[in-house]
């Protein structure tokens, strides 16, 4: 029992970063109507910028990481600016095949970078305290109840933030009727600012918290980032709390399938998951049942 | 005049119907049959080219050749196979597929398993059996998403590409160690042995056009028609009587067998293929040729296939040429080969994109165009 509670824990650790990311992923294909393959890679460039700012440059910790995560408004909105608003109004196909485009300029842009940050893993002392506790034999370490704490505020803020403020009511608009919205009077090219400068900013704070968890940043956490379609599937491809309770779920199970069976087996086996979820129940756990008649 | 479409006159005396006819050949004019026949030469003369350096008679340098060799024109006929069936899928059908390097593993187990570690069954029997392997799992893997989106093609073949690592890795690992999965048998094509770099090129030559031919005639099909009504308008072709969902997943099948084997052949020729030559780059990398060649374009393929390889031997030919002027710049291309080509490719893919110009196939369709109508071009 204690170590499913201590798997637990760990799993809800790395699911809430999956969910941060597959959130913001969500916000972006729900406003924009983008699939944004570069996801993954955008959260990689997050990790990246934060052992820019705190190892290489050397900033206080208080400065740095805020920096870090601000970063990715610019970068968000240039991705945006170069990948996906030349296609504006395009079929899904080509709107996919431009962002693989930029999920290929991205992984291959972040090794050659000014910084040097190279193919090989770099190391990123975490910046958050690392005490343990052992509480009745459950091992809970200061990292994962942060992670967690971080998670959870984005996803309270943003929860709020969506339901309560006029742009956040500007964004429903956008993404229930995207016409109807322009009618009103909404300026969807700013909401799409928004959407894409909120998607990254959510996959920059994921990516720089798992850094801080794993100690150190490599090339392999586009894959990782990957792990957030897996959730949006899981959740509902349309659905925000899908998208975190997805996440949960990717983060839960890999954890047991660490624990449980074998550590190099829970990548794939979550995967399994996704293609049976589309097997049983295409539209998720949260997703509206879609009516297409062909 | 040939003696077949002289035939096809006295039985269909209409001239529309000679018409088709004539319209329907793979070569439909006397021009046309010249060009396959300088390029057959062409392919036929070029591994002596690589192999000697030596284009008639004149000697030429590594970096004459663009640092092409060997090696590289096989591994482009394998690529190009794979890429082939890909367009199958995303060109013609319009579904969006990223589990090539999944499949191509599983090409690369199914010959290891039947060709060399258990049961030593000669190599076009490998061939047939990873084919068959493909067409299965891809109407697997295709089946429960094509029914609903064409999105779920990607999320499923993303899934199955992650399966298909890890089960990959788990076969190395069990029975070859972590190195990579050995083929120490040579292909033996009855009983012509496929041990040098230039048997194999011939063999996949015509196994290249073989597959070229096929694929060209079941786009011209009914079937193959059936693709490209579903690409291009889903509900049309369900009221012209076509069932979508089955011409989706029939289409995943039949490209996945063809790419399944060009990955058997791939795995055969490299003769040792690691779990880590099979990654989602390599994936995304079929993607980046089919889309910068053009989608639905069968010569845009061979194109495309062309340029992926081209792009980074020639990068490194200029590297090695410039090292000697400015050792920096030589150095700093060769450190970064593989990221200079994608970011070259991911911009032309954005290129491509934005600019619809159908890609290299359709650059090409208007260089030709104005030839044909100058001077009267614009």
């Amino acid at each position: 029992m204690t170590e499913f509670i201590q798997l637990l824990i760990i799993g809800i650790a790395y699911g809430s970063i999956y969910g941060l990311i597959a959130l913001g992923f969500t916000l972006v294909y729900k406003a924009t109507k983008v699939f944004n393959f570069a996801q993954g890679d955008v959260m990689m460039l997050g990790a990246y910028m934060g052992v820019t700012f705190t190892v290489t440059l050397g900033w206080n910790p208080w400065i740095a990481i805020p920096v870090s995560i601000l970063s990715a408004i610019p970068i968000g909105w240039a991705f945006q600016f170069v990948f996906a608003r030349p296609l504006i109004g395009q079929p899904f196909l080509p709107v996919t095949m431009a962002t693989i485009g930029g999920s290929l300029v991205l992984i291959s842009v972040i090794p050659v970078s000014p910084w040097g940050w190279g193919v090989t893993e770099r190391s990123y002392p975490t910046q958050f305290p690392t005490d343990v506790w052992n509480i009745g034999g459950v091992r809970v370490s200061a990292l994962d109840v942060i992670t967690i704490c971080v998670a959870a505020a984005c996803v309270l803020a943003f929860a709020l933030f969506f339901k309560f403020t006029n742009v956040g009511l500007q964004m429903r608009a956008a993404a229930a009727h995207n016409e109807a919205a322009i009618l009103s009077g909404v300026n969807v090219h700013r909401v799409s600012l928004l959407a894409w400068g909120i998607g990254s900013l959510l996959a920059f704070v994921g990516g720089i918290v798992l850094a801080n968890q794993q100690g150190n940043v490599t090339l392999a956490f586009g894959a990782l980032g990957l792990l957030a379609f897996p959730a949006v599937v899981i959740g509902g491809l349309e659905s925000v709390e899908g998208a975190v309770v997805g996440g949960l779920i990717v983060g839960v199970l890999q954890a047991m399938i660490e624990g449980y069976y074998d550590p190099l087996a829970a990548t794939s086996l979550v995967y399994v998951v996704l293609i049976v979820i589309l097997l049983v129940k295409p539209s998720g756990l949260f997703g509206q049942r879609e009516i297409q008649r062909v | 005049m040939s003696t077949a479409s002289a035939a096809a006159t006295t039985t269909a005396p209409a001239s529309g119907a000679r018409g088709y006819r004539r319209h329907l050949r793979l070569v439909r004019t006397r021009a046309m049959a010249v060009w396959v026949v300088v390029l057959a030469a062409a392919l036929a003369y070029l591994p002596w080219v690589v192999n000697e350096k030596n284009l008639f008679g004149l000697a030429l340098s590594k970096h004459d050749l663009l640092n092409v060799n060997m090696t590289t024109l096989n591994t482009t006929l394998l690529l190009l196979i794979g890429a082939l069936g890909l367009n199958i899928v995303t060109g013609y059908t319009g579904l969006i597929s990223i589990g090539n390097a999944g499949l191509f593993a599983l090409g690369a187990l199914v010959a290891s398993a039947s060709g060399i570690k258990w049961l030593q069954w000669p190599f076009p029997v490998c061939l047939l059996l990873a084919g068959l392997a493909g067409a299965t799992v891809g109407a697997l893997v295709g089946l429960p998403a094509l029914r609903i989106r064409g999105i779920y093609l990607l999320l499923a073949t993303l899934g199955f590409h992650y399966v298909m690592f890890f089960l990959y890795g788990r076969y190395q690992v069990t029975w070859f160690g972590f190195g990579s999965v050995v083929f120490d048998r040579p292909a033996t094509l009855f009983g012509f042995k496929l041990n040098t770099d230039i048997r194999w090129y011939y063999f996949l030559l015509g196994f290249t056009i073989v597959a070229f031919l096929l694929a060209k005639n079941l786009l011209r099909s009914r079937q193959g028609r059936a693709f490209v009504a579903v690409r291009d308008h889903q509900i049309a072709a369900a009221m012209a009587g076509i069932d979508v969902a089955k011409t989706r997943i029939v289409s995943f099948s039949v490209s996945s067998a063809l790419i399944t084997m060009a990955g058997a052949m791939y795995a055969w020729y490299i003769g040792a293929a690691g779990q880590d030559t099979f990654t989602l780059l390599f994936a995304i990398g079929f993607i980046a040729i089919i889309i910068v060649g053009g989608e639905g374009s069968l010569v845009g393929t061979v194109l495309g296939a062309i340029l992926w390889q081209l792009v980074p031997r020639a990068l490194e030919a200029g590297a090695e040429m410039s090292a000697e002027i400015s050792p920096g710049v030589g150095n700093w291309v060769t450190q970064w080969l593989t990221q200079i080509t994608l970011v070259i490719f991911g911009f032309l893919i954005l290129a491509v994109m934005v600019l619809q110009p159908n890609g290299l196939a359709g650059i090409w369709a208007r260089v030709k165009r104005s030839f044909v109508r100058w001077p009267y071009t614009t």
